[in-house]
């Protein structure tokens, strides 16, 4: 029902935003088709799941369910689906290069699915794999064969296995959550009462830095994901706030006015050093490291107003990125390292933006009525979360760099900010597998 | 001559007598003591117990009194620090500006006398922003609000010793509108008399 329903939604809300930006959508297109290579979508006939005994399974329905929406929302393929016929005329002319995705399922004591892929219809399938679960895992299965099926047939890393979390206003505190990509199995992981903000996922996905008001002011803490506990990380008097890993997992760039205002500084997550990188009046916060490590993106007032500057990881070569409006902030930088993404204060209210790290284009992904703010990336580099109040509450949307397919992942009823996409996550043992893979 | 003797014998005895008069007249004359009677003794007593008592009661009665005076003198004092509390003023700013306009100036001038007047608070400054801009920027911007505040109070001969400061960023706010209204209600600095 859920399902139905945040599929509808989006919808409606992915016409409305297409007609209002098309004309910047093809400007984006045009773009990012030169840095983004998903311009050659690969042909996918997903023929459907048979049931070997013909009957109804709901496990059976909401895996086709889910693997349609997630081989669709991907946006890598160009996908045909179980109800369209197998087209393998040569009037075709994708014919050759169509690949076939089907599956078989049947149930005795638990759920068992095998899937195939086959290239060309009807041959020996070049990967097959065979999933046993129990009902109530039929979304993680389905997430799986998406993900395998994206693996071998794109080579991207897969955000099918990818959570979600962000923070959630509950009375006068903001307690962090988690879901995953597609807004399903929400987790509370603080209940403290107090505002805790800006979550980051650490690259192996075992921790999120965060900060909060635990001590009654900002301070810095590291939560170990599988049982929620949480140790300081920075915790001076006065703000330290807007942790960011570094790509290697080793370093955590953030902002502290330990030494007077708010600078950026990179500290050892093990160990105990400590590096000053900026050194002026003005505010400076935000740091997002590239994915290379080499260079940090962060905001400074220096000049007034905040904008986006970039400098070395050493602190050096300090340059200005965003030169329009005099409001850019939360910079996110591309893990494909090709883009950074920013709010900008636009007439329509603050919205999110795109540019390359040399700042030569700047492209408008969301409009307004609402602000789109706290932009974040997927791990594959080819979607966004952000927090939209575009119904009057804020709630988290993905969307694709397009701005198109927005979807809410939160609780409709809930005031949700700061998403943070987790990496690709080890899928734990809720089912098992058995895959053949046949030798090229 | 005869007669003459008579005469000398009549005033030798008259002489023996006064002299036996005159040295019985020098011997000390011991009279029977009576003693104060047990009642009389008793009235005494309780006249002592009864001044004591009357000392002791004036006493607490003054004491009481003392205690009265101080006591309102007191609630006098912590009235005037309560009423000082209270009128100390709330600092508003412009949207993404963390320098006092001119009625920031005012109000933060009429704190720092009040503040001056009562040394023994330690007092702090907390930073607010209005909701819009993001939260990370926000925090930034209300600690340098607050920082903007104390360090007006510091340059006017506040100890900053007693000072200290806090930022809410957008976390805090006042007012809970989506307007102008509500926004200028919340970029604002508030003193926390400790």
């Amino acid at each position: 029902m859920l399902v139905i329903t945040c599929i509808s939604w989006a919808a409606g809300v992915t016409a409305k935003d297409d007609e209002k930006s098309y004309e910047s959508s093809e400007m984006v297109e045009v773009f990012l088709s030169t840095r983004v290579s998903v311009s050659n979508k690969v042909p996918l006939h997903f023929t459907g799941i048979n049931s070997v005994d013909s009957l109804q399974y709901a496990a059976l329905d909401t895996l086709q369910r889910v693997l349609t929406r997630d081989l669709t929302l991907s946006g890598l393929f160009n996908l045909r689906l179980p109800n369209l016929p197998v087209d393998n005329s040569r009037k075709n002319p994708l014919a050759d290069r169509m690949t076939y995705l089907d599956g078989k399922f049947s149930s005795d004591s638990s759920h068992q699915v095998e899937m195939h892929l086959r290239m060309p219809y009807g041959a020996a399938p070049f990967w097959s794999e065979t999933y046993r679960f129990v009902p109530e895992r039929a979304r993680s299965v389905a997430h799986r064969i998406a993900a395998e099926v994206i693996r071998r047939l794109t080579g991207e890393p897969s955000v099918m296995q990818t959570r979600i979390a962000y923070v959630v206003q509950m009375g006068p505190g903001k307690e962090l959550y988690s879901s995953t990509f597609d807004g399903f199995d929400h987790q509370r992981h603080t209940s403290t009462g107090v505002s805790n903000m800006s979550p980051v996922w650490s690259p192996d996905g075992k921790r999120i830095a965060f900060t909060s008001f635990i001590n009654n002011q900002a301070d810095i803490f590291i939560m170990n994901v599988e049982d929620n506990s949480y140790v300081p990380f920075a915790a001076a008097p006065g703000v330290d706030q807007a942790p960011d890993w570094s790509p290697d997992g080793k370093w955590i760039a953030y902002s502290s006015s330990v030494d007077g205002n708010s600078e950026i500084y990179v500290r050892q997550v093990e160990g105990s050093e400590t590096r000053r990188l900026t050194f002026s009046w003005a505010i400076e916060t935000s740091p997002s490291w590239s994915p290379t490590g080499h260079e940090i993106a962060f905001v400074s007032d220096r000049l007034g107003n905040p904008q986006i500057f970039i400098m070395e990881a050493d602190g050096s070569n300090q340059r200005r990125l965003t030169w329009e409006g005099n409001y850019n902030t939360s910079p996110a930088w591309s893990p494909r390292g090709d883009l950074i993404a920013y709010v900008r204060r636009d007439i329509d209210g603050f919205q999110i933006f795109v540019t390359d790290p040399q700042g030569k284009e700047h492209l408008k992904l969301t409009t307004g009525p609402g602000n789109n703010m706290d932009p974040c990336w997927s791990p594959d580099g080819l979607k966004l979360a952000v927090l939209s109040n575009r119904t009057g509450r804020k709630q988290i949307y993905t969307m694709d760099l397009y701005g198109r397919h927005q979807m809410r992942i939160s609780d409709r009823r809930l005031s949700c900010s700061s998403p943070t996409w987790s990496p690709v996550l080890e899928a734990d043992e809720e089912f098992t597998v058995n895959s053949q893979i046949a030798k090229p | 001559m005869k007669k003459h003797n008579r005469i000398f014998i009549w005033a030798g005895i008259l002489m023996l007598a006064a002299l036996l008069v005159m040295g019985c007249g020098k011997k000390p004359v011991v009279l029977p003591d009576p003693g104060p009677s047990q009642a009389y003794l008793d009235s005494l007593e309780q006249v002592r117990v009864d001044s004591l008592a009357e000392v002791a009661r004036l006493a607490r009665e003054a004491e009481e009194a003392e205690r009265r005076v101080r006591e309102e003198a007191e609630r006098l004092a912590r009235e005037a620090e309560q009423s000082a509390k209270s009128s100390l003023k709330v600092i508003y700013f412009d949207f993404d500006k963390s320098n006092l306009n001119k009625g920031a100036r005012s109000a933060v001038e009429f704190n720092a006398g009040v503040l001056a007047q009562f040394k023994n608070w330690s007092v702090l400054i907390e930073g607010h922003c209005d909701e819009r801009g993001t939260d990370e920027y926000n925090l930034a911007l209300g600690e340098r609000r607050a920082k903007t505040v104390m360090d007006f109070f510091t340059s006017y001969g506040i100890s900053g010793a007693r000072l200290s400061n806090v930022s809410y960023g957008e976390e805090r706010p006042a007012a809970t509108g989506h307007n102008e209204d509500a926004w200028s209600k919340n970029r604002r600095a508030v003193l926390v008399v400790k």
